[in-house]
């Protein structure tokens, strides 16, 4: 579900938009994926963490 | 914690320069070693910090850290040997039937220290029990690794779990077991969250570098590159299919790299990979948070984990 989600996304701004400013319920996927969502998406930009090396893996 | 450093060296050299009698042995696992502390340590850190979470306070649970540090390493030799990465590496620098016996040194090694420890002894008892199960479930899953055969996303977890988490939980279960003589299922549950997560950010990082060890090169299915090729349908982007499917080869991408980072954003590949590692983050975090301990000791377990 969560992929769906990003992939409509992607393709629809408006969509993005609409859940960016709340207008739309995050309807099934779980509460953590919703705040990470949520946060990431305040961040508007790809998460820049992502990018760090963990050197334990 | 502040001298955590320096105290795990003294302990890993002591033994290093004990048991590896061999000249070209020794050198390369001392300067191994000096690798480790540049990577601060932190297996053995996360050994340490569960000891003193769970009431711990004797300072030999340094040279069990010190037994954890010496698995890690030998385990990332192997890996390293297995995936030719990493080249700038002091074991690259042997051969490899030599390098293939400083990781089984070190291995072995790892055993050693632990059942020197002096703890009692149905503690270090069940601590190596514990560490052989998790060295174990980490060489199935470096086997599923490598035979590259992950088709959807709870293959790639079921992987992840063995290959990674699970010597993540093993570092930090071992303090847990030398401060209360038992497992606690709650930090196996967090730490394998956090492992997930470091997983998955190490697998993105791994999509993106093209001028170094590369996954989509070398067609690793990994979460991102699963999420990637579900999505990316557009005639424009079926050469990432194909390539993948071995009907494009290497030569004919390796141009393709500034359209790759597109594809990548595009796709939304960057911002699911995202929220995918940090689901997994904030698990861990609802996990300790739910904890009654220390707040000093979870604090720096989240500092740790970032």
């Amino acid at each position: 579900m969560l992929k769906e989600m990003i992939r409509k996304m992607v393709m629809e701004p408006d969509f993005m938009a609409r859940i960016q400013n709340g207008q739309l319920q995050l309807a099934g996927i779980s509460a953590l994926e919703q705040r990470a969502l949520m946060d990431v998406m305040q961040d508007r930009k790809p998460d820049e963490s992502l990018r760090k090396t963990v050197y334990w893996c | 914690m502040k001298d955590f450093e320096v105290r795990i060296m003294s302990e890993l050299v002591e033994y290093a320069e004990a048991f590896f009698k061999v000249e070209v042995l020794r050198e390369a696992a001392l300067a191994s070693l000096q690798v480790k502390q540049s990577e601060s340590l932190l297996f053995g850190k996360l050994t340490v910090l569960h000891y003193r979470m769970f009431g711990g306070e004797d300072s030999e649970i340094y040279r069990a850290a010190a037994a954890v540090e010496l698995m890690i390493l030998g385990l990332d030799i192997i890996d390293d040997l297995q995936d030719e990465d990493h080249n700038d590496m002091p074991w690259h620098m042997l051969s490899k039937d030599i390098a293939l016996n400083l990781a089984i040194g070190f291995l072995t090694l790892s055993q050693e220290v632990l059942l020197e420890c002096a703890f009692p002894l149905d503690r270090i008892h069940k601590s190596a029990l514990y560490f052989n199960r998790q060295i174990l479930v980490a060489i199935n899953g470096q086997t599923l690794d490598l035979l590259n055969a992950i088709e959807d996303e709870a293959y790639y977890l079921d992987m992840v779990k063995q290959k990674s988490a699970a010597l993540l939980v093993c570092a930090c279960m071992t303090g847990v077991i030398m401060a209360t003589g038992q497992m606690d299922e709650r930090v196996a549950d967090y730490a394998q969250e956090v492992g997930i997560a470091a997983q998955i950010k190490n697998d993105y990082r791994d999509l993106l570098d093209w001028g170094n060890k590369n996954d989509f090169l070398r067609r690793k299915r990994t979460l991102p590159l699963l999420y990637l090729l579900s999505a990316a349908e557009d005639q424009a982007d079926s050469w990432i299919g194909d390539y993948i499917a071995g009907r494009l080869e290497l030569e004919e991408v390796l141009p393709r790299s500034g359209e790759f980072g597109a594809v990548v954003e595009r796709t939304g590949t960057a911002l699911y990979t995202s929220v995918r590692m940090r689901s997994h983050y904030y698990r861990f975090l609802s996990i300790i948070e739910s904890m009654e301990i220390d707040p000093k000791w979870r604090d720096l377990m989240i500092e740790a984990a970032r």
